[in-house]
């Protein structure tokens, strides 16, 4: 047992700093190489999320997940939604909708919405130039529609009101901190607990068809499809039934919900939780009316806790196979393997397809059951960075590494403490802000023990980098006097130092650092997000 | 260049016009039908492809993917230099027919030879005079086919005063007549030993054609003197540069199945080797060919199958799947693991699946 260690995808670097560490020390170098490269593939995949805008009328929608779910497209389904309640209540300004799926199954996250009045460019980013638009951002594992309807509903009606109370509103999230201009949460919480308007319901009874993606092929006509309408997955094919003129859409069945939806020709195959699904197979009809009649539910037993997507292909004109790892297993090789095959004519599911054929390999099969994997597997933590003190105790040692001749020397920094500067130091916050704040800096980063190991920039990229930091502080534009300055006390290895961070009381965040920002360490390089200078844009 | 075309358009001789409008009308049909019944199938998709080498054209069809439809145009290839050692200069179309035959069965290549005037597609007026060597195979011959094209390039005139109307014996042509000299006189050239060009030629490296839209495979191949040199296509390799570590050599390939990072190559119906991008020799970096792989129980015709990539290594392989399986037609489920070199040879007799149309290959 020892030797496994649970890894969470993207997030499990949020606590790799202590957790971690502990690990890699027992850790043979050999592995801990091919950990690395491992962790380095987990990263690239987890970051290339796609991202889709399409427009309906004034409405932009635009959608975004880490993994091919059905949750990405129903962004889309919620922007016809929303085209059609503007029209209802004849409102022809530009609206914005930005969803982001988080795709794991977390029972105390609710879905976490921003809304805010304010101008953003293409990308969804705030913006000093073009037209106001309202803006409504969701990030949850399943989005909310009525939700989205009322809070769109609620900011025609209440446009000055928003803009006069919305700030930046920070909500801890399984994919970092989510910080947007927003009214607060009350207010957005109270919006969603009211009943539906009358427009609203007869907007929840509009027909959507399942939407298309760009570049994605028309689908021909007659192919198992679905439409949503008032909450429910309506899964139809368009042909004329047997004794009947005219074709229509005929309905296989209708769910509450759909996770995935697979068109693997002849079949389509609909997950309607992780776990469960239908196969709709052409071939197995109904045989006075023709219709299709859907598989059973099948399941699967001991699914992953986190769901990264499954491959799933037509094997056959009938039957189908379904692949994914789990999350969990030996660091430096591949996670366990679960391969199951589901069989239409017999409408049977074999659970697990090495155990059948006595297929016996590390990598596919471990001595441990798919329950007890399971069991081991760890959702994400969800780390509250909504403070300047949060993100500042998160802060965890990280190893810097010296090269001395051939030898290369490992060192350990270590934040100590923080407190605020009192007259006594030699600096103050007026240091920080006007000509000054340049030679400020350098002067801190000329007596860093071991700034030569830290990773800055150098050149013009360094030169750039460092007059954002600048740029942020000479120009930040909050209320008056709530600019403090931090100094922190670091250690490396047992050598003790100062640097200093600038907090916002206002925004509660930091928005300078001296050090942080050039240490590269998973769990700091996540705790940094909550204070990136890429929220700067959203207090002004 | 390369043109796909709907379908055949060899018969325009301009003497015989009414006769040939009937024909192609009928062939059109043909065509139209079978391109109804193959729009989904993946395995069975009757094609036909043309590429152009200088001022030879190569026109391949075929029924089932086999690898035999990609050969005609390494022949065409080796044509075209043929033709340039000849000094030839005119316009040669070797027009390829890839027949549907038994998995035993030995049928002999039908060749026709003649010297006409005929259309290409793409060609305006009534078309140039062309060389023009026909033939319908089970497997397509290197050295016969370039030894056509010497004889008829030496023989044009005699040919041109020697072709008659034939009834043709390609299964395509539906007993209608073709222009072609006789039979004898193609075996007799056949008998002959090939010439100097031809055995300096066969020494000649030509990699896998690539068609229309496709990309360049992980793995391919290189054939030469009939014999073909598989290796892993590396990112930064030169176009043409063929001094490559080579992994496996074989007498044939029946099949190369291409399923992006996974690749299945066949060298009969009912053999196969495995390779696979992320499965090599840690030491020598070379990727690992697996155990060759003899399907049991292959059945009488080769219908196609349909392979799929089940995991991120592990395939799956369906045989007598795709349009030209009729209905009732047993199917047949193979699973490869690559990690443990394992074939199954029926999955639906390993795990009990009792369905009406599987499962009936008792091995």
């Amino acid at each position: 047992m020892s030797k496994f260690v649970a890894l969470k995808p993207e997030t499990y670097y949020l606590t790799l700093g202590r957790q971690l560490q502990t690990h890699l020390k027992q850790m043979a170098m050999k592995q801990f190489i091919i950990f690395i490269l491992f962790f380095i593939s987990t990263l690239s995949s987890a970051f290339s999320r796609a991202i889709q805008t399409q427009d309906y009328g004034n409405v932009r929608v635009s959608s975004a997940s880490n993994y091919d779910f059905e949750e990405f497209r129903k962004a889309f389904i919620i922007g016809q939604l929303a085209k059609k309640l503007l029209d209802e209540l004849q409102y022809t300004d530009s609206v914005y909708l930005d969803f982001y799926h988080n795709h794991y199954e977390i029972d105390d996250l609710p879905p976490i919405f921003h809304l805010s009045i304010q101008r953003i460019n293409s990308r969804g980013r705030n913006s000093t130039s073009g037209d106001e638009k309202i803006v409504i951002r969701q990030y949850a594992y399943q989005y909310d529609f009525e939700g989205t309807l009322k809070l769109l509903e609620y900011a025609i009606k209440s446009k000055v009101q928003i803009k006069q109370q919305q700030t930046v509103k920070r909500n801890p999230s399984a994919h970092g901190t989510r910080s947007f201009l927003s009214i607060n949460d009350k207010v957005i919480q109270d919006v969603l607990h009211k009943p539906s308007s009358e427009m609203i319901q007869t907007t929840m009874q509009t027909r959507v068809d399942r939407p298309i993606l760009a570049k994605e092929p028309p689908r021909p006509s007659g192919s198992v499809n679905y439409y949503w309408q008032d909450n429910d997955y309506h899964i139809f094919h368009n042909t004329r039934l047997r004794g009947e003129q005219e074709k229509k859409d005929v309905i296989t069945m209708t769910l509450p919900h759909i996770y995935t939806f697979h068109t693997l020709y002849p079949m389509t195959v609909v997950f309607d939780s992780p776990a469960s699904f239908y196969v709709v197979n052409p071939r197995r009809r109904d045989k006075e009316t023709g219709a299709y009649i859907p598989s059973s539910k099948q399941t699967i037993e001991y699914p992953s806790k986190i769901d990264r997507g499954k491959k799933i292909e037509a094997i056959s004109s009938n039957d189908i196979s379904i692949f994914f790892r789990y999350s969990y297993g030996v660091i430096g090789t591949p996670f366990p393997a679960r391969l199951l095959l589901y069989f239409s004519e017999t409408d049977t599911l074999i659970q697990d397809a090495y155990a059948s054929h006595n297929i016996k390999s590390d990598t596919l099969r471990s001595s441990v059951s798919h329950a007890e994997i399971r069991e081991m597997e760890e959702k994400p933590t969800i780390h509250d960075f909504t403070t300047w003190k949060k993100q500042l105790d998160f802060i965890v040692p990280t190893r810097l590494y010296k090269r001395i001749g051939k030898e290369r020397k490992q060192q350990e920094l270590s934040l100590v403490s923080y407190a605020e500067v009192n007259e006594n130091d030699s600096l103050s916050i007026q240091d920080f802000q006007g000509e000054k704040v340049i030679e400020t800096i350098a002067g801190i980063q000329k007596n860093i023990p071991g700034y030569h190991t830290l990773r800055i920039p150098s050149g013009q990229r360094g030169e750039a980098f460092l007059q954002k930091k600048v740029d942020i502080l000479r120009h930040y534009q909050g209320p008056e006097n709530d600019l403090k300055l931090l100094k922190l006390t670091w250690a490396l290895d047992d050598q003790q130092f100062h640097t200093y961070a600038v907090i916002s009381e206002f925004h509660d965040s930091v928005i300078y650092d001296d050090i942080i920002s050039y240490v590269h360490n998973p769990a700091i390089n996540v705790v940094r997000g909550s204070f990136r200078y890429d929220e700067w844009p959203l207090f002004n | 260049m390369l043109f796909a075309v709907p379908f055949d358009m060899t018969n325009g001789h301009c003497s015989i016009n009414a006769h040939y409008k009937t024909i192609m009308m009928k062939r059109l049909i043909f065509y139209i039908l079978l391109g109804l019944t193959s729009i989904h199938a993946s395995a069975h998709t009757g094609v036909g492809i043309t590429q152009d080498y200088d001022n030879v054209r190569v026109h391949s069809y075929r029924e089932t993917n086999r690898e035999d439809y990609r050969k005609a145009f390494i022949i065409g290839q080796l044509a075209s230099k043929l033709a340039k050692e000849l000094h030839y200069t005119d316009p040669i179309f070797l027009d390829c027919w890839l027949g549907l035959l038994p998995i035993d069965s030995v049928a002999s290549t039908d060749y026709q030879i003649s010297v006409q005037h005929h259309k290409y597609w793409n060609e305006e007026g009534d078309g140039s005079e062309k060389l023009i060597i026909r033939q319908q195979a089970k497997n397509y011959d290197v050295i016969e086919t370039l030894k056509l094209v010497e004889y008829a390039i030496k023989n044009k005139k005699s040919i041109q005063k020697q072709q008659q109307l034939l009834k043709s014996t390609f299964f395509y042509d539906r007993g209608n007549e073709k222009l072609s000299i006789s039979n004898d006189l193609i075996q007799k050239a056949l008998q002959q030993p090939h010439g100097e060009e031809i055995e300096v030629l066969l020494q000649t490296r030509i990699e896998r054609p690539l068609l229309y839209d496709e990309r360049k495979p992980n793995f391919t191949y290189y054939w030469q003197n009939n014999e073909y040199f598989i290796f892993r296509n590396q990112w930064n390799r030169q176009e043409n540069d063929l001094d490559v570590s080579v992994l496996l050599t074989l007498p044939h390939i029946h099949h190369f199945e291409d399923l992006g990072l996974l690749f299945l190559v066949f060298d009969t119906p009912a053999s196969f080797y495995y390779l696979n991008v992320n499965h090599y020799d840690k030491e020598t970096r070379l990727n690992k060919v697996s155990a060759r792989h003899v399907i049991e129980n292959i059945g009488k015709m080769d219908l196609g199958f349909k392979a799929q990539s089940i995991t991120h290594g592990d395939v799956s392989i369906c045989i007598n799947e795709g349009m030209l399986r009729r209905t009732g037609d047993p199917m047949r489920l193979m699973l490869y693991f690559y990690e443990t070199d394992t074939l199954v040879q029926d999955a639906y007799a390993a795990l009990e699946i009792n369905a009406a149309n599987t499962h009936q290959y008792i091995l």
